[in-house]
Parts: C-alpha cells; structure tokens; sequence
C-alpha cells in the first residue's frame, strides 16, 4: 500500500551541498554585453557569440559576412530586468532570491525557483559567470 | 484545541482532507493529490502520505510493506511514541516506527483513522527529542478528515473551502501562476492564483488579462475585479452540445493589491450551475502573506 515508490524529480538529500554551495556563489556580468531600456521598464541585452565551425559557412553563405562572431539579442521581461539590475557582483543568489522575494510578496520555493531558472539561462547563453565567494 | 501560549505563528497545510499546522520555513516541495513532502532549507523535514483503506486496517502489513520498499542499507524498526505524544493521537490506531541510515534517522507513524478509514503515514526527518514541542505541535493539529461540509484547501498563500464533494483532478504550482482544478458534482471548477499582479498588470487591465483565460465578453468589469458568464442558449446550445463543449462557463478574476496578487475562479460544464454557489466559493477563496 505505501510502497515508498522514488518518483521522478523528487528532491534528494544528496542535492544538498549543491544546492546551498549554488546559493552562496555570486553572479557576475559579462562585460561585454550591451544593455539597452526600452522604456517600459524591460532591458534589451545584446551580446556576441562565437558561432560553431560546421556553422560557420552556411552563415558566411547567407550573410557573405567571413567573421565567425555573430550578435544576439535577448529581450528581458519587467521579472528578468529586476533581477539583472539586482546582478552587481556583489550580491549572493540567496541574497537575490530574498530582495526578489520580498519585492514582489512570493513565497521563498516560488522566489528561488523564478531567480535560478533565470540564472541558469543567463548562465547557458554567457551573460553570467559565477563566482564563487571565500570565508 | 492547541495547548501552548504564545503558540509561534504556524502554516496550515489543508490539502486533500489532511490537515496540518507546519514551521513557517518547512515549505512544500513535492506534491501529489496524497502525498506531500516538506523540506527545511533544502533538507528533508516531512514526508505525509495517505490513502483510504478497503478491509481491515493492519499496520504490521503496511510497515512490513514499507520495510520491503526500502533502499539497500536502511533499516526499519518498531519505535514507541513518547507518553505525552500519544494524547492528541488518542482516537486514532498509532504505530510507530524509525528508519535508520548511515548518516540519517527519521520517525514515523502509521495513524489509522476509525471515523474516515483513512490511513496515514507521518515521517518527519527532526530531532524528536530536541524537537519535541514542535513535534507534540504537529501532532496535535493533524486531523485527517473534516467535520464540516466544506474540505479546505491552503498551500503555500491560497486558502480556500470548498465543497467536500469536490474532487481535485489536477494541480500545478509553477513560480507565479498556481492553478488547481476540481470536479464538482460534473462541472469543472478552477482555482487561479498569478503573482505578481503590479507587474501581470503593469501595461493591461484586469479584463485584458482574463483574455488569455477565457476567450468571452465580460460581464462585468470594475478596477480590480472582472467576471464572465456565458450560457449557451438556442443554437448555440444545440451546437455545444453537439461538439461536446461546455454549455456553461463563468469566471471571476480579482486583484488583491495588499498581497499583490490575483486571485480568480472558473466554472464550465455541460450542465449550468447556481451563480451563487459560484459567488461562496469566491468569498471563501484568499491568499494570505507568503512565508
């Protein structure tokens, strides 16, 4: 009857170390990026990839342009711009997630779920490094 | 009911017919229509599973279940509940019971319910020894079924009552939009809850916002309020019949911008339903300070 059935993403008490080491690292700019306000409040970020070789020349077809970097933009939201404003270097993620949290009255789960999803993909496109901070 | 004073500011957990007053920081991280799980800054804290029983109850059946289910290396074994914790539990079946790993301890208990038939299976990943108050606290607030007519339902900053009769079909609890959906006697109830409203309605107004929810002209609109209602009449009751579609839909949307949120309700069905009953189910619906 209560066959303790292990179910897919269920959180695991090995995670841990990885989670609380995560939350005490520091997010950082990129200094390359360009930022640019819209007006209404949300951000525009451009920045600059290196596109893969087998890319490369089906790009330099279609463009006739021969560099391999190539600029690519990424509309923030009003949630996305407040949390790359809160991005100074400074700042922990947890201390992130608790300015987050109390700024727009979530719960601490729904704060820290919102601020490294969004991490995560700063992170994956290179907008973001993370440093990790010393004692 | 709670023994203690000053009792420390508790969540209630209603869901499915248990209920449970938890440590504000143990927060829901695993949730299932009978089951949840609880953890404390990451860390295990609670895990509650429960289930109606068909046929006699036996708890040496259930624990030798759970013994067999077990990973490598864990070991289960009889555990008593302290004297002065067994009180709260009094009209219930208790049995206890501990797990033990290398580098954990958690303890159970397997409650038997006479009045509902209900099974549950308690484990709490704390001290019970250094933790005892919380504990006793814990315990003395389970309850299992209600005795009303209305279930309630409180999560995370929701809490609402509903009919008893309502049965959860589905839920989801995504960073700023929670949606749980219900079957009230063949009509589909759901209960909405977006966050942050200042930003969803930073550049639209509560009417636009329901657009992306029901594809109707409202009812009636106010600043912070909307509702929706539609009845298929004539042809079109003919039609929606035809193509199986709801006959009846309404929805209410409304901002509460002390929480900074917005709350709404929706019914459809192929049979219409009372407005009032729709109206209650309203005023029994909130959100409360997140935590």
């Amino acid at each position: 009857m209560f066959s303790r059935s292990r179910r897919k993403n269920h959180p695991r008490a090995g995670n841990i170390h990885t989670r609380d080491h995560a939350l005490e690292c520091v997010p950082v700019k990129n200094p390359q990026i360009t930022e640019q306000d819209n007006g209404d409040g949300e951000l525009c970020l451009t920045y600059q990839v290196r596109i893969r070789p087998w890319f490369q020349n089906i790009v330099r077809k279609i463009s006739g342009r021969g560099d391999d970097i190539i600029e690519r933009r990424l509309q923030l939201d009003v949630l996305g711009t407040t949390v790359w404003g809160m991005i100074d270097g400074q700042r922990r993620t947890r201390e992130i997630i608790d300015d987050f949290q109390s700024m727009h009255r979530l719960n601490r789960r729904e704060a820290e779920i919102s601020v490294t999803t969004f991490l995560k993909e700063l992170g994956k496109r290179g907008l973001i490094a993370m440093r990790e901070e010393r004692n | 009911m709670i023994q203690g004073s000053p009792a420390p500011y508790r969540q209630d957990i209603g869901w499915n017919g248990l209920f449970l007053q938890l440590p504000p920081s143990w927060q829901p991280a695993v949730i299932y229509p009978a089951y949840l799980y609880f953890e404390q800054d990451g860390q295990p804290a609670l895990e509650v599973k429960w289930q109606k029983i068909h046929g006699r109850f036996s708890a040496a059946k259930i624990l030798a279940q759970l013994e067999k289910s077990l990973a490598p290396g864990v070991e289960q074994e009889h555990w008593d509940l302290p004297e002065d914790l067994k009180s709260p539990l009094a009209s219930y079946t208790v049995t206890g019971f501990q797990l033990q790993q290398e580098n954990r301890h958690s303890h159970g208990l397997v409650i038997f319910c006479p009045a509902c038939n209900r099974v549950t299976l308690l484990q709490w990943y704390i001290d019970t020894t250094r933790e005892h108050h919380q504990l006793a606290h814990i315990l003395d607030s389970f309850r299992d079924h209600n005795e009303g007519a209305d279930r309630l339902w409180t999560i995370f900053d929701i809490r609402a009552h509903l009919p008893g009769e309502a049965e959860l079909q589905s839920h989801e609890f995504l960073p700023g939009r929670y949606t749980l959906c219900f079957d009230l006697k063949g009509t589909a109830i759901t209960l909405y809850r977006f966050k942050p409203a200042a930003v969803l309605l930073n550049r639209k107004n509560i009417v636009e916002f329901g657009r992306s929810l029901i594809d109707r002209q409202p009812l009636e609109e106010g600043k912070d309020q909307a509702s929706w209602l539609f009845k298929a009449e004539g042809m079109e009751l003919l039609l929606a019949k035809a193509r199986r579609n709801p006959v009846f839909q309404w929805m209410r949307l409304w901002h509460e911008p002390r929480h900074n949120v917005i709350l709404g309700i929706r019914a459809e069905g192929k049979r219409r339903m009372e407005t009032g009953i729709l109206d209650r189910l309203c005023e029994n619906y909130t959100s409360l300070e997140p935590h």
